[in-house]
């Protein structure tokens, strides 16, 4: 009898897809998939590239047993690997759209994305609409004739907003327009926005992913072999490809992706649950709290809640930055999804390019605090809070 | 240096943060990896090791390197030891720790069941330097106190104990240990930090093979000795420096990397290896489990006076191992039939007595035999259970032996 992977866990699918021993005559039956440094490949025929490999950058076999493994866990026919979360969105932006087109994005995107659909991406005649996502009907009236994708986030960075998939994606499959979800904050063990109808899963792999803040990625994951065909066309002709031991660090790290997000989870609703009763805290944003405005869409498409939660300290900016700097345990850094406690405070680093009027508008106090609580000890984290806000 | 004083920390803590302080230069929050085999030192610095103090310079990496420093802290942190050496393997480790304490007229008492490679080293290379050993069942605390002699220095054990996961109480032969003026070592390489602390029992060293499950990703050898930093530091200068085996720093920063998911990981080990040993007991065509965390484990109370997490290593007996093992080898899907263990995957290797008893362990008494025969029969399967899904994992194992 043969197992049937398709039905695999999810640990097991994060340990095993992409990395099977190779029993071949002359291969080593090594259990951890090689670091193939090598730039190129050799070739017995002239017209046959051995095994398919040809040239690292179209394609790598320690990335391709990325790429597959990543697959395997979004329930996705086709994984690509991108030298980084914007590399990847730069090359979903080239491959699917053509000058004149038009985007519908969310408001409350990440600032880099922004950045790049902004300053990069309008030179090239691209035209960008933001709405209020949460609201799926906002979303379907900003849908216009040149509409090619529709962007969104859910949770949204760092207001934590969900986007109702399901619903979005029915919207566009009816108006022929491609639903891209950046699934980073949550990955796929909490969420598969492609089963909820997503057409175009993207993610920082640099966060939950590679999870321990030293490997730099980005991965693109789609059903649909045509947008694969053309993601993969323009990954191998623009080249912003995952370097093979960055590709290996990163499959390292999925080894544990269960593992972590269970522990950033439980670590992450009991600090939503700490500071919701604190005295100097004035709101806390957690999709896992029954008090998020959509805890019920967070229970209905995710089956989880992930480690990242936001919240408001009463009082100034200062007391704020007093606050961000007694912390010992959390580090005062930008970046998320590592195995340690990240802190920091959106209006003055991640969203400081972002002008204080939009900021306010769409709900990026001065106050906000943004948290990726890591896997620590729970007490430890709560007694570094405690010590920091008192 | 780490500037946080960890010790009130939990483990989790402990695991991510211990050795790893931003970088002071750059702040970066996760660690370089420092692979430069020298360093540019002051024109009045030493060229003998034994002019290096504890807060020398960087120097030379086989020395020491801030990669393997931060380590070394880390391990020193989890163990509650005061200090730790990084080696290139577990086998670099013991050799550094049994040439350092022991010398010709020595004598010392070794578990008459260890890994197989330190036994076959205590039949013949140990000897042949004159020292004496004498192997004894070390889960018999009279068995160890009978073997005692005048010169006897070290007594070394391994609990749970490779391939039959027998142990030994740690407290109890700490006892006699220093009562004859010995020294105790243990490898803790199955039971990990997260289970047992070795040195808060009494033991003088610990040593770990971190390839197995400190490291947890099969993919980095190393290996480490903890204790006192009064009985550390000339070793470090004597065998592990002049021996040489130290570790590769981008193996130290693997291994590093590893750790941090350590405590959550043996969580789920353990959580899996008690479902899929309780899966075994009931099948038909097993005749034996042992797995500490089960209560027919002979010493189950034990375990659970000395093990706060029973580890993810089951053994097992079936009829007709020999062929057995070829049809898992040929069958299993997820489970890879290679040998080693403490990986993220699961693996299984097929241990036959017979072929054993005479590479490696060569019991020079009948009641040694009877409990190897009690634990093994003519062989077992040792298994490290990895962290998949227990579901998949049982599914495996049935349908390769239905």
């Amino acid at each position: 009898m043969s197992l049937n992977r398709e039905t695999f866990g999810f640990a097991t699918k994060a340990i095993h897809a992409g990395e099977e021993p190779d029993f071949r005559d002359g291969a080593t039956g090594d259990v951890v998939v090689p670091i193939h440094l090598s730039t190129t490949f050799a070739r017995k025929k002239v017209t046959e590239p051995t095994g398919g490999y040809e040239y690292t950058r179209s394609l790598n076999p320690t990335r391709k047993a990325l790429e597959e493994k990543l697959a395997a866990l979004e329930n996705a026919n086709y994984g690509l690997a991108f030298s980084s979360g914007l590399a990847a969105e730069s090359t979903v932006l080239l491959s699917l759209l053509n000058p004149g087109d038009h985007i519908v994005a969310f408001d409350d995107l990440y600032g880099g994305t922004k950045r790049l659909f902004n300053q990069v991406f309008s030179n090239f005649g691209f035209e960008i609409s933001y709405v209020d996502a949460t609201d799926t009907s906002l979303v379907e009236n900003a849908i216009k004739p040149n509409t090619k994708l529709v962007w969104i986030e859910s949770p949204s960075n760092p207001l934590l907003k969900l986007s109702d998939i399901k619903a979005i994606s029915q919207i566009t499959h009816k108006r022929g327009v491609v639903l891209v979800v950046d699934n980073t904050f949550l990955s796929p063990y909490f969420q598969k926005p492609l089963d909820l109808g997503a057409d175009v899963v993207i993610h920082s792999s640099t966060k939950y992913i590679g999870g321990h803040s030293d490997v730099l990625g980005g991965a693109v994951l789609v059903n649909d072999l045509a947008y694969y065909e053309r993601i993969q066309y323009h990954q191998n002709a623009v080249g912003a490809v995952l370097s093979p031991f960055d590709s290996y660090l990163t499959l390292r790290g999925v080894k544990t992706l269960a593992v972590r997000l269970e522990k950033h989870q439980q670590n992450a609703l009991h600090i939503a649950e700490y500071l919701s009763v604190h005295s100097k805290v004035s709101k806390v944003i957690y999709p896992g709290l029954e008090s998020h405005p959509q805890h019920e869409l967070a229970k209905a498409q995710t089956t989880g809640f992930g480690g990242v939660l936001s919240f408001e300290i009463k009082g100034t900016i200062d007391n704020a930055k007093q606050f961000l700097e007694k912390l010992n345990v959390f580090a005062l850094a930008e970046s998320l999804g590592g195995v340690e406690s990240l802190i920091e405070l959106p209006s003055l680093m991640t969203h400081a390019s972002v002008a204080k009027e939009v900021r306010d508008q769409i709900g990026i106090t001065d106050t906000l605090v943004r948290l990726s609580v890591g896997i620590e000890d729970i007490e430890d984290l709560i007694s570094d809070i405690e010590q920091a806000l008192a | 240096m780490s500037k946080t004083d960890f010790s009130g920390l939990g483990e989790q803590t402990k695991a991510i943060h211990a050795g790893e302080e931003p970088d002071p230069v750059t702040r970066a929050s996760a660690p370089s990896i420092n692979m430069s085999t020298t360093f540019v030192v002051e024109a009045d610095a030493g060229f003998s090791v034994e002019s290096l103090d504890e807060d020398a310079a960087w120097i030379y990496t086989r020395w020491g390197n801030p990669t393997i420093h931060q380590l070394e802290l880390k391990l020193a942190a989890l163990e509650q030891a005061e200090t730790a050496i990084a080696f290139a393997s577990g086998m670099g480790a013991i050799t550094a720790l049994v040439f350092h304490l022991l010398k010709a007229g020595d004598h010392l008492v070794i578990s008459d069941v260890t890994y197989a490679a330190l036994t076959e080293m205590a039949n013949e290379m140990i000897p042949e330097l004159n020292i004496e050993v004498t192997k004894v069942n070390t889960s018999d605390p009279e068995a160890i106190k009978a073997a005692i002699k005048p010169n006897t220095k070290l007594i070394y054990i391994e609990t749970p104990c490779n391939p039959l996961l027998r142990l030994t109480d740690i407290a109890e032969v700490t006892g006699i240990a220093h009562q004859a003026g010995a020294k105790l070592a243990v490898d803790s390489t199955f039971a990990t930090p997260i289970a047992t602390k070795p040195l808060l029992l009494g033991a003088d060293f610990v040593i770990h093979s971190l390839t197995k499950y400190l490291g947890g990703h099969g993919d980095a050898l190393g290996g480490a000795i903890l204790g006192s930093k009064a009985a550390l530091t000339p070793l470090r200068k004597k065998t592990a420096i002049r021996l040489g085996g130290v570790i590769s720093p981008f193996n130290a920063w693997l291994i590093m990397r590893g750790i941090a998911t350590l405590p959550i990981r043996m969580r789920v080990h353990e959580e899996n290896a008690l479902k899929v040993a309780a899966w075994l007991e009931q099948h038909p065509k097993v005749k034996k489990v042992i797995y500490p965390g089960l209560p027919s484990h002979p010493q189950h109370e034990l375990a659970k006076r000395q093990m706060k997490n029973f580890s993810g290593m089951i053994t097992f007996q079936l009829e007709n191992g020999n062929k057995q093992a070829k049809i898992f080898a040929e069958k299993l899907q997820i489970i890879h039939y290679a040998v080693s263990l403490g990986h993220h995957r699961s693996l299984i290797f097929y241990l036959n007595s017979a072929d054993l008893l005479e590479s490696s362990f060569k019991f020079a008494t009948p009641e040694q035999l009877a409990s190897w025969n009690d634990f093994a029969g003519e062989g077992i399967f040792r298994f490290s259970i990895g962290l998949e899904d227990a579901d998949d994992i049982i599914a495996d194992l049935k349908q390769a032996l239905d």
